[in-house]
Order: C-alpha cells, then sequence, then structure tokens
C-alpha cells in the first residue's frame, strides 16, 4: 500500500537532487586536495638564485660565477658557441637587472641594482606559454615541473620563441657542428663535445634543468649549481631541488627569505625564485 | 596488319624501357652486398655469455628501425626516468634504452656499420641537402647524438 503522495515524493526527490548536486562537487573537490597534498614525488623542480648573495661579493667574483656556470651549462650540452649576437644560442645567461625585472625596475633603484648582471635561465613555468603555442606538442609540461622539448618532432617555427616572457629560448640558425671548408674545424663547437645530443639546423633549444642528470637519479645538482657551487664564495648562490616537501632546500629557502619571479604579473607561474 | 615491324619495334623498346634499371645496375659492376663489421666480441659487454652473443633482439637488420622509434618515444617523452627494453626474442633481458649507451657499446662504428649498409640500399633517412655537412655523415641520427668513439 503506497502511502506516498506528489508531494512528499516531489520533496524527497527535491532533497536527494540537492545532496547529490552539492555533495559530488565536495567530494572531488576533498579528493583533488588529499592528492595535492601528497605531490612529493611528482613535485615541480625549482631553483633558488639568492641575487642578495651574489651581489655581496665583489664584480669580478660575480663576473666568475656566472661565466662559470654558463661554460659548464653550454659544454655539458654542447651548446654551440655562436659569435653573431643576432644567432645566438643560450641556456644561461647574464641579464641587466631592469631588463630581468623590468616590472619592478625603477629610476631609485639603487646603483648595486642598476648595475646588476642578473642569472637567468629557462624559468620551468607552471602555466608555459611556450607550451601553449606549440603546434606540434614539441614543447611539453612534464609531470615532475620541466618543460621539456622532443627536437625530433619541433619544426622550428618560433612560436615557442615569440611566447615566452624571458627570451630562454634559442633557434638553431645554422647547423651547430658546421665545418670550416677549408680548415674542416668545427665552427660553433670546441673538438671535444660532450655525449650530450647536440642540435640540428632549424630547432628551439633552452635550459632543461639537466634533465640527464635528473634521470639518473639520486640528488641531481644541474651543471650551473655544480659550477657556483665550486667556485670560491659561490656555494649555495644556486639552490635546485624539489619546491615541495618536508626535506627540501628550495622550499626552505622559499619560506624563510624574501623571494621573487620574473614578471610575475604574467602569471605564468615561474620556478626559478630570486632572493632580493 | 600493315604496321607489324612498327610494333614490334614499339615492343622492342617499350621492354629495353621497363628493364633498364636491371641492366643499369647489372653493368654498374658489383652489387653484392656490403660486409657488415660485427661487433668486436672482446669489447663487448652486454649480452654477453661465454657461448652465446647476441643483440637485444633477433633479426635486427629489418626491425632495428622500430625498435628505435620506440626507444626514442619511450626515453624522449616518457616521466624522464631511465627506460628500459624488455627483450621479447630473449625473454629476461633487458637493457637501457639508449642509442649511445646501449647500441654504441657493440656497434662502435657508425662508418662501418649503420652506414656501410645505409649507402647500398639508398636509405638515408631525412635526407637532407647535398651540401650539408648532414648529409655528408647520411644518416640523420648523427646530426645531434654524439659518437662518443669517433666524429
Amino acid at each position: 500500500m503506497m502511502d506516498e503522495n506528489r508531494r512528499s515524493f516531489l520533496k524527497k526527490a527535491g532533497c536527494t537532487a540537492l545532496g547529490v548536486g552539492c555533495g559530488l562537487p565536495m567530494l572531488v573537490a576533498a579528493r583533488s586536495a588529499l592528492k595535492e597534498g601528497s605531490e612529493d614525488s611528482k613535485s615541480q623542480w625549482a631553483m633558488v638564485i639568492d641575487l642578495r648573495k651574489l651581489l655581496e661579493l665583489p664584480k669580478a667574483q660575480q663576473e666568475e660565477i656566472r661565466k662559470a656556470c654558463a661554460t659548464a651549462c653550454h659544454d655539458a650540452h654542447n651548446v654551440p658557441d655562436v659569435p653573431d649576437s643576432q644567432e645566438e644560442i643560450k641556456w644561461i645567461w647574464a641579464e641587466k637587472y631592469e631588463h630581468a625585472f623590468p616590472d619592478q625596475f625603477h629610476e631609485r633603484a639603487s646603483d648595486k641594482m642598476k648595475e646588476a648582471d642578473v642569472p637567468v635561465l629557462c624559468n620551468h613555468c607552471d602555466r608555459p606559454s611556450c607550451v601553449r603555442v606549440c603546434p606540434t606538442k614539441a614543447t611539453w609540461k612534464r609531470e615532475d615541473g620541466l618543460v621539456m622539448m622532443d627536437m625530433h618532432r619541433c619544426i622550428g617555427c618560433r612560436y615557442c620563441m615569440a611566447a615566452c616572457p624571458y627570451g630562454a629560448r634559442s633557434f638553431n640558425w645554422r647547423d651547430p657542428r658546421e665545418r670550416d671548408s677549408s680548415s674542416g674545424e668545427l665552427l660553433y663547437f670546441k673538438e671535444d663535445l660532450s655525449p650530450y645530443p647536440a642540435r640540428t639546423k632549424g630547432v628551439v633549444e633552452k635550459c632543461t634543468f639537466c634533465a640527464e642528470r635528473i634521470r639518473d637519479g639520486g640528488d641531481p645538482k644541474p651543471a650551473c649549481v655544480e659550477a657556483a657551487d665550486e667556485v670560491p664564495g659561490g656555494k649555495g648562490i644556486l639552490t635546485f631541488g624539489k619546491r615541495t616537501g618536508a626535506d627540501s632546500e628550495v622550499g626552505r629557502k622559499l619560506r624563510d627569505n624574501h623571494t621573487t619571479c620574473r614578471r610575475v604579473g604574467l602569471g605564468t607561474g615561474p620556478n626559478v625564485y630570486y632572493i632580493i | 596488319m600493315h604496321d607489324k615491324a612498327i610494333i614490334t619495334a614499339g615492343l622492342v623498346i617499350f621492354v629495353a624501357l621497363v628493364t633498364c634499371p636491371f641492366w643499369y645496375t647489372l653493368g654498374a659492376g658489383d652489387a653484392s652486398p656490403p660486409d657488415l663489421e660485427l661487433p668486436d666480441r672482446s669489447d663487448a659487454s652486454l649480452f654477453e655469455t661465454e657461448d652465446d652473443y647476441h643483440c637485444v633482439e633477433k633479426d635486427m637488420a629489418a626491425r632495428h628501425m622500430g625498435l628505435l622509434n620506440e626507444w626514442r618515444d619511450a626515453v624522449v617523452r616518457g616521466d624522464g626516468t631511465k627506460q628500459y627494453h624488455q627483450s621479447v626474442d630473449f625473454p629476461g633481458e633487458q637493457c637501457e634504452m639508449s642509442l649511445t649507451g646501449t647500441c654504441m657499446k657493440c656497434h662502435t662504428s657508425r662508418e662501418t656499420f649503420c652506414r656501410r649498409c645505409h649507402e647500398y640500399a639508398d636509405v638515408l633517412p631525412f635526407e637532407l641537402p647535398q651540401e650539408s655537412t648532414a648529409a655528408r655523415r647520411g644518416i640523420r641520427c648523427w646530426d645531434c647524438h654524439i659518437d662518443t668513439v669517433g666524429d
């Protein structure tokens, strides 16, 4: 015998719909929040550059550190040394403060900052604009946060270069392993190449946070970090590691210091942080 | 039936044209397959036991291109960890997916190994303009991947 009338049925049905409608999204949100909490192994690789410490050093020593970083990186990854600045290729280099941080620079900035040369590299952004524009998915954001490139797939359209607000990408305008036609010498490399694959004419390249070292596991240290640590007074200026996690040195530095990123307002979410 | 001579001549010319690649090859001299210098056993550190010495899979002449493509995709577009190839033909054996790290450990000379065969078969993947250095190298893997033995 049914004692249900239409009115009470509609009430119950309404309550059920309301419960499901509100409850499900909350469950989903809770689940994703839990996931985020345990992101350790997949969490983003990041770098902290202690600009304060770097700029306290004498000019010559600063220069030595920046040079050591660039040389170590470019040698390790067979980055060609193209003299023409229009066609140069760089993974890590120095930029004047006003160019590195154009939205933070102002006329009354201290002389020290005005003259500062800031080490810059690919920021491996949280929301990389280069990845959004790549028509072939030759560049993509890996699970561990690296913005990777697939040279087999790059068609050299240079959209990514136009999209990157940090100028972190360089195009190979010429065959990097070109040899002088008369002497047969390599034009842009030293003769002893590192085993890291070189690139070919017509592809775009940039810093990879030393993905090849990360692949080898352990506690990876990119070539630039290693090189800076070896220069007297340079230890700790560059720190690399996971952004979060209990024993993360990068996480600790981010918590303990006032840091900034390049062009924060653009919303790309850079992962190279500067202590200033 | 007055065109017999013309038709015959036409046929002869047709057959000659169709078969000319064969005549050309015969006339071009020795067309025997190249000698591939297989790896020097004493140098090998992989896949070697006293009485058994083999590559990661059987019949690699026919299969290496597919295998290399698979390795490339797995390594380049993978999660960033080391990738391992589980051998199908030799169950239980595995090796790291790496052109220079695995293949080149045994096949040390790309001049006598890769190139000799690729030139004979006239298979130069992604062939580039003749004047480029890459074309002189022949096989495009070596445009970028560094042959650690000699270049």
